[in-house]
């Protein structure tokens, strides 16, 4: 695919981000994490764009981490059932 | 219009006037990489050639952190109107247009000449998003961020080298 293809992938990845973010409730997600795993993807974009050996698919995958683990380490403790 | 139906619980409606900043943030935050050079410097610098890069590009650079956050704040948390959906809508379509157009340029410009300084500031612009993403609070020299002062600076080299 030439350039144009890649930047309609790129440009429909961010409008379904921006969709799921608008509509998805995300009260639970620590959007902090989120900031600092985004920041991280970043920086290895940065790091690939200054020559860097990295693959492709690193920021990504950095950027998928973070969100799973806002999503897992904001979820509500199970509650205890009262002791009889 | 259906707020009156018995039993059925609803997000709560904000004033629309509460959300208009937030909105106004997440059309500067989306938009901001296909303007600032950012979008079209990786372009020309070919790092936009992939499904990967392409993605993370996608989900980092036009529409990151801020924007989620932005878009949460202006609709996650009242119920959506129809004026919502076309702001939504005219956002996607601003979003894919910029987005297309800047790395068109870029990869023409990339393709027409030999780049070798803007490449590398690609780079340091991308680590300076990255530092005012996670929350550093850079220098703003005449109140423009950082990253738009290294960029010129790298504009104006290239240009000399060029010439």
């Amino acid at each position: 695919m030439d350039d144009v293809a890649w930047a309609f992938v790129a440009g429909l990845a961010a409008v379904a981000s921006i969709l799921a973010a608008a509509v998805l409730p995300l009260g639970r997600l620590d959007l902090g994490r989120v900031r600092l795993f985004g920041a991280a993807s970043i920086a290895l974009t940065g790091a690939q764009a200054l020559g860097a050996g990295l693959p492709g698919w690193l920021p990504l995958a950095v950027l998928a981490a973070g969100v799973g683990v806002a999503a897992c380490g904001t979820r509500p403790k199970a509650s205890r059932s009262p002791r009889t | 219009m259906t707020d009156a139906v018995p039993g059925v619980l609803r997000p709560p409606r904000l004033p629309p006037a509460a959300a208009r900043p937030a909105v106004a943030n997440l059309f500067v935050l989306t938009l901001l990489s296909t303007v600032d050079g950012t979008l079209l410097l990786l372009a020309a610098s070919g790092q936009l050639g992939g499904l990967g890069g392409a993605v993370a590009a996608g989900l980092t650079l036009i529409a990151g952190a801020g924007s989620w956050l932005a878009a949460h704040q202006a609709f996650g948390a009242r119920a959506r109107t129809r004026r919502d959906w076309a702001t939504l809508g005219l956002l996607a379509a601003l979003t894919m247009a910029s987005t297309v157009a800047s790395v068109w340029l870029g990869a023409r410009l990339g393709t027409a000449l030999t780049l070798h300084v803007l490449p590398k500031a690609a780079g340091v612009v991308l680590f300076l998003v990255a530092a005012e993403v996670a929350g550093l609070r850079l220098p703003r020299p005449g109140r423009v961020p950082l990253a738009l002062h290294v960029l010129a600076a790298a504009l104006l080299v290239e240009v000399a080298l060029v010439g």
